[in-house]
């Protein structure tokens, strides 16, 4: 079926049924115009085409899309052209609302690569305005199309000099050509062609839009000239093809200021910094560092700027750490550091970070630098956090006992609290969050904040002892109240969901995890803990959406995604793919203590099923003291399976006794159990699977 | 083989050739003769019949006593009316974006591809109105109101663009009404002769007009009253409109348009609302450009 459609008039003529009429239908409104109201119908001149398609709601849909795409394009080249402040930013929205719902930002990029831009900076300023504005996205594409300018130039170059000869067999003309590839093909990739290969496999993909055979040989001639004219040599020689960035501009200076109150420039920032980190999430680097480089620039540009600089840059390398992205972390905690070289919260998350990243020395040092400015006491007790991210939690707990008055201090309190929780002195610990409960609650100074950390420190305690209806107690206790410290609320979301999937409670578990990541969408440990939920659920292959294979670098609770991926890939059957992440991986990984121990217990699973018990076992003798009756139980389960594979009698025996004497937390560990003495090792490693997954540090 | 043309009583001035009423340029040496509408206009038989209308009219406005207002508001129309042309916003931010765009009306566009849409029995017939009043060239002619201000008709769009009247004046036509419901009360059907008296060329529009609104003039009236006389219309039904049709024989680019600007009163679409303003923003703009 044929229709004729406008674009600038936004209508399509549709061909009736059985008769030679057409209706006239409004792609705007989704309506059909009334016949004689259709002759009132202007419209541009030369853009009147001929659209096919299966029936009318195929070419209604055609039309819309093309309606749409067409606007937008005309919106963004007349903001590029210049607009006002206020109705650039409408374009902007619009835009944005556009590109969020109707279309894809590649729609709209493809098309404005029709032709190189007579000047860039127009764009560059655009771009920059759009993100001061929060409209990443809108941003994003025009961020692309200067990108790809130079790429652009240099083909079209090479278009326009390909000789006429090449088109005279073609009964397309040269321009039809290239309106074609334009818009039915993604011009963006093509530009981004690696080799001539590259080129040419994307480049024949354009044959397709041409029906006749003397056009789709002419379009692969066309595109074995372009291939060798823009890679004119072997490919270890070919011309990099490359984005280009931009020079490298100053990190700070003078920018124009934008104007709005003290709320439009905070709402401002959050949505520059939410691109940013955007950016960072989607491994688009260079982007996120050209916005973060503008972000600064502006906010250096005021007096006194520099520390809403800084706060902004710590900000950020938070939401990186949250990401695991620790180079972009570390890059912000720098800048932050050149602006202000002495800052205590820089210092303090730079430690933090080297902490995580598995530099104690370093880390350590440049806390000890913090102790010198501000914030000593934070200084001196991310000190202790090092040593017991380390394992070393006597020393640790030492280092807290040195903080001046830290007994009456709730957070020193509540840190020793967790520490003896870690080496398994429950009691102990259990009555430090007890007193420091009893505190805030009869109004103690200093103590208000400090009770939902003791509530979750008792939960965690109730989880290891298998107490999960208490530990679901306090955690809903915590949730139930009003929090000043959102981002404290967000560890407690995920304490509660962990306890719902110890319990089997996998679609309350789900919810709430499903919650958390839309409220924090950089917060990777949330969609790990999501993958993992839904590799329980029988969902492994969505699971793995969540667990994708790690590029960035490397740093604690980072570990959690291999070890989510392993175990869904194993249970996908994928165990050479499932080895990398359980077995190969383990000793780059930053974890230590209780971490430590779940990623051994993986790996042993992975050797018993290849039937290799003495490499298992080997991972199995590693395992330090455990405190959680849970990975206790998992261990000896383990241990067993190994112990009935070797035919280890005596040692089969001494295990039956230790796990009989043990609370079932998980009835299928103990159907595991059965499984290893009925010698169905593979159902039992099924059982452990579901069993590991299930574990949540 | 030369299409069958319509003969005319005219002769090319330059070849003494009989003219065509529908073809603008002599089908033998291919002068151009102006554009057939205004020809049609220039008709003795026309001139006269408008000429007697407009001094019928002057002779009631004078027993009315405002035969005042009667010359002022004719001297207005000849000196400061002109034709504006209303569109859809998207259509003009269009317009504005792009370089090569051409006005033109979609009889023209999509009939030489496709029958006109069909409608109901009536329809039908109000599809025969352009043939009617200009038969084979009513896909040349765009339709625009006669107006003193820069305001046309906010049921045929949401921005009105005044155009320059250097770029219309000699292919330019008036019709007192709105061509349907002329060829509605006259009973005009296609081939017929039309009604004299009734079309006027641009230097004839102040007949036109006095012939049809004097009997609305009163004393004391100014320039605000005669233009909500000139142009009346609801802002939502085309059927209530009353103005001065005005035929554009071909289309015209941006640089015709004067001025434009928005309907106050028009409650848009946030879409259209953004269309709108950036068509008038880049409208700015160009007519800075160009000056």
């Amino acid at each position: 079926m044929t229709g004729i459609s406008s674009r600038s008039a936004g209508v399509i003529l549709v061909p009736k049924p059985e008769t030679s009429d057409y209706a006239v239908f409004d792609v705007v409104e989704s309506v059909e115009k009334d016949p004689v109201e259709a002759q009132y119908l202007y419209s541009a001149a030369q853009d009147w085409e001929e659209i096919e398609g299966n029936d009318a709601t195929a070419l209604i849909e055609r039309a819309t899309r093309e309606y749409w795409i067409a606007r937008t394009v005309s919106h963004l080249r007349m903001a590029i052209r210049g607009l006002e402040e206020s109705l650039e930013v409408r374009v902007f929205e619009s835009t944005e609302e556009i590109l969020g719902s109707r279309l894809t930002s590649e729609d709209v990029l493809n098309r404005l690569l029709v032709a190189p831009l007579a000047d860039t900076s127009a764009s560059v300023a655009l771009a920059r305005s759009a993100l001061t504005h929060g409209f990443s996205v809108v941003a994003s594409v025009l961020d692309e199309l200067v990108e790809l300018q130079s790429l652009l130039r240099r083909l079209t170059d090479h278009w326009l000099g390909l000789p006429d000869e090449l088109f005279i067999d073609m009964p397309e003309s040269k321009e039809e050509i290239w309106r074609t590839l334009v818009e039915n093909h993604r011009l963006s990739d093509l530009l981004k062609s690696d080799n001539g290969d590259d080129f040419e496999n994307k480049w024949n993909l354009l044959a397709f839009s041409f029906t006749r055979p003397q056009s789709r040989t002419g379009v692969s001639i066309l595109g074995k000239e372009l291939s060798l004219r823009l890679f004119p040599s072997d490919e270890s020689e070919r011309t990099p093809t490359g984005v280009q960035t931009d020079e490298a501009e100053p990190w700070h200076g003078h920018v124009e200021r934008r104007g709005g109150s003290d709320h439009d420039t905070f709402v401002r920032v959050q949505k520059q910094i939410f691109a940013i980190a955007k950016g960072v999430s989607e491994g688009r680097d260079n982007r996120a560092e050209k916005f973060l480089r503008q972000l600064i620039k502006e906010q250096t540009s005021v007096s006194g700027g520099e520390n809403y600089a800084v706060m902004s840059l710590c900000y950020i390398a938070q939401l990186c750490a949250d990401m695991f992205r620790t180079d972009f972390e570390i890059m912000c905690l720098d800048l932050a550091l050149q602006l202000k070289p002495f800052d205590a919260r820089s210092l303090i998350q730079s430690g933090d970070h080297f902490k995580r990243v598995g530099k104690y020395e370093e880390a350590l040092e440049v806390l000890e630098q913090a102790r010198h400015s501000e914030g000593s006491d934070v200084a001196t007790s991310s000190m202790a956090d090092v040593y017991s991210e380390q394992g070393k939690h006597e020393e640790a707990i030492r280092i807290y006992k040195t903080i001046p008055d830290w007994n009456n201090k709730a957070a020193v309190l509540n840190a020793i609290a967790d520490n003896l929780r870690k080496v398994g002195n429950m009691a102990e610990s259990e009555a430090i969050y007890k007193s420091l409960i009893d505190r805030c609650r009869r109004g103690l100074l200093g103590y208000a904040d400090s009770e939902f950390r003791a509530l979750a420190g008792l939960a965690e305690i109730a989880k290891r002892q298998g107490r999960f209806d208490d530990a679901l107690c306090f955690y809903e206790d915590i949730l139930r109240r009003e929090h000043e410290n959102d981002r404290a609320r967000l560890f407690y979301r995920l304490g509660l969901c962990n306890v719902f999937k110890l319990m089997e409670q996998y679609h309350a578990a789900y919810r709430i995890v499903g919650d958390v990541i839309v409220d924090y969408p950089f917060a990777m440990v949330a969609r790990f803990i999501r993958g993992s939920i839904l590799g329980l659920i029988g969902e492994e292959w969505n699971g793995l959406k969540d667990l994708p294979e790690g590029k960035g670098s490397r740093s604690g609770q980072e570990w959690l995604r291999r070890y989510y991926r392993g175990l869904l890939l194993f249970k996908l059957k994928r165990y050479e793919d499932a080895k990398k992440d359980l077995v190969e991986e383990i000793s780059n990984t930053i974890a230590t203590g209780e971490g430590k121990a779940i990623l051994r217990l993986g790996a042993a699973l992975w050797f018993l099923r290849e039937g290799k018990v003495f490499e298992a076992d080997s991972f199995l003798s590693a395992i330090p003291d455990l405190y959680d009756c849970h990975l206790q139980y998992l261990s000896l389960v383990l241990r067993l399976h190994s112990a009935t594979q070797k035919k280890d009698r005596e040692a089969v025996a001494s295990l039956k006794r230790l796990i009989a004497n043990l609370e079932v937390v998980d009835t299928k560990l103990d159907l595991a159990v059965n499984a290893i003495a009925e010698g169905d090792f593979s159902l039992a490693i099924t059982y452990v699977t579901d069993a590991l997954l299930k574990i949540a540090a | 083989m030369v299409p069958p043309v319509a003969k005319s009583e005219e002769k090319c001035r330059r070849c003494g050739a009989s003219l065509s009423d529908s073809l603008r340029h002599c089908p033998t040496c291919q002068a151009d003769a102006g554009a057939p509408n205004v020809r049609a206009c220039r008709t003795d038989e026309n001139l006269k019949a408008l000429a007697k209308r407009f001094g019928d009219a002057q002779a009631r406005a004078s027993v009315k006593g405002c035969l005042e207002e009667f010359e002022s508001l004719s001297r207005l129309i000849e000196t400061q009316s002109g034709v504006v042309v209303s569109m859809p916003a998207r259509m003009a931010r269009s317009a504005m974006d792009d370089p090569n765009w051409l006005y033109t009306n979609y009889e023209r566009l999509v009939g030489g591809r496709v029958r006109m849409p069909a409608g109901p029995g009536n329809d039908r017939h109000r599809f025969g109105v352009g043939g009617a009043l200009f038969g084979s060239y009513a896909s040349d002619i765009m339709y625009g109101v006669l107006s003193l201000t820069k305001m046309g008709l906010p049921t045929y769009g949401d921005l009105h663009c005044r155009l320059r009247s250097v770029t219309i004046d000699q292919r330019t036509s008036f019709l007192e009404t709105n061509s349907y419901t002329f060829v509605s009360d006259y009973s005009i059907a296609a081939g017929e002769k039309l009604p004299v008296g009734y079309t006027a060329c641009w230097r004839k529009r102040h007949l036109l007009v006095l012939a049809k609104v004097a009997s609305l003039l009163s004393t004391g009236q100014s320039e605000t009253d005669w233009q909500a006389i000139l142009i009346r219309s609801d802002g939502k039904d085309r059927n209530n409109d009353d103005f001065v049709e005005a035929h554009i024989f071909e289309g015209f680019d941006k640089n015709a348009i004067e001025s434009m600007i928005k309907h106050s009163d028009k409650k848009l679409s946030r879409a259209d609302e953004t269309d709108r303003d950036l068509a008038i923003s880049a409208f700015k703009s160009f007519i800075g450009e160009t000056k």
